[in-house]
């Protein structure tokens, strides 16, 4: 992985991929989406997707995390949207030390380097009360939901 | 909606010396194109009608095979006379199946000890209008509350009578909002409802 710390400006947007078990019946996301994960102790971050750095428009940028993924996108997921300056500033209020930085991943195996890859750090441990309660905070900063799986993909 | 009574044509008085001499027909109804459409009817149940026909009340046919032939709505189709608990337990019934559903497709499967805990506070908490649920990446059954005004309450079922909860609430007087969580046994959870007011966010 490619060492580049910066912080996201924040103004910008990421977006997170949210499996449909994890979507609450009014098609918001649950707050467990966003746990760091307890059966992954390398896990340094919550992963996300920076999405101006791949393209122009909305479209372009998500078509562009469709084909980057490297977790498999199931029918019915959906990625949550977030401002990177209304998340930081929500989080600080309840938690210290939380940065959102990039790290792009190098290309490995059969998958593209993604230069989009970023990680929300410093995030308490994901079987945590805090963890669960920040991530109800993370998920009440989502502002749109788009469909995991685009038109024309399988 | 029709009722049993209206869309069964075993109450249709002026047949009703047929269904006393002639079982065969008895046990048929029809759809809008007037074919038969066999059905299970238990005459016994019959209100209205003062049956002395005490033989095989209770007649077995095949269902019907699609939802769209059903012309007629069967007795055990029609939603059910409107018992909020009861129409509360058939939803959460149904998620907990799809989850069930979404969690093998991974290899996963639902926490037994969690479903058991939720399904014991669903019956136990009657009062509380259905809440959305979700499962965690632990199984867990996680049921959650919002309102719009950014009040918030999720209930995380850890199994051995354990209950995660996280509640945001928005006070009234300075319009910021308070977070906390933490985890404790039903009646602690229902304590901290209680210090937060949180029953006009539960209360059907």
């Amino acid at each position: 992985m490619s060492e580049m710390c910066n912080d996201l400006p924040g103004s910008d947007h990421l977006v997170r991929y949210v499996g449909k078990q994890k979507i609450l019946e009014d098609g918001t996301a649950d707050g467990s989406a966003f746990l760091l994960r307890t059966n992954r102790p390398d896990e340094t971050g919550l992963s996300f997707h920076w999405l101006e750095v791949l393209g122009a428009n909305k479209m372009d940028q998500l078509a562009e995390v469709r084909r980057l993924t490297r977790i498999r996108f199931r029918t019915n997921g959906r990625l949550a949207e977030l401002n990177v300056g209304d998340v930081r500033t929500e989080i600080s209020n309840e938690l210290s030390g939380v940065r959102i930085v990039h790290k792009p991943l190098d290309a490995e195996g059969e998958f593209d380097a993604d230069p989009s890859h970023s990680e929300m750090t410093n995030l308490p441990p994901g079987d945590s009360d805090q963890a669960m309660l920040i991530g109800d905070l993370i998920a009440d900063c989502v502002v749109s939901m788009h469909p995991a799986i685009g038109p024309n993909h399988d | 909606m029709q009722s049993f009574a209206e869309s069964s044509f075993a109450f249709d008085e002026a047949e009703s010396q047929d269904l006393i001499d002639g079982p065969t027909i008895a046990t048929t109804v029809t759809n809008r194109m007037g074919n038969p459409k066999p059905r299970e009817l238990n005459l016994a149940r019959k209100p209205t009608i003062d049956w002395h026909y005490e033989e095989n009340n209770i007649q077995l046919v095949s269902a019907p095979t699609s939802v769209e032939d059903e012309g007629i709505p069967s007795v055990f189709t029609m939603p059910p006379r409107t018992n909020p608990t009861e129409g509360k337990i058939r939803e959460y019934l149904k998620r907990v199946s799809e989850l069930r559903a979404d969690l093998a497709q991974e290899g996963n499967v639902l926490n037994r000890e969690s479903e058991d805990d939720f399904w014991l506070f669903v019956v136990n908490e009657f009062g509380f209008r259905k809440g959305s649920l979700v499962v965690t990446d632990d199984g867990n059954l996680r049921i959650v509350w919002k309102d719009r005004r950014g009040t918030h309450l999720g209930l995380q079922f850890l199994g051995g009578s354990e209950i995660q909860y996280v509640i945001f609430k928005r006070r009234t007087a300075t319009q910021k909002i308070s977070r906390v969580a933490g985890r404790d046994t039903v009646e602690g959870v229902k304590n901290q409802i209680d210090s937060f007011a949180l029953n006009t966010l539960l209360n059907e």
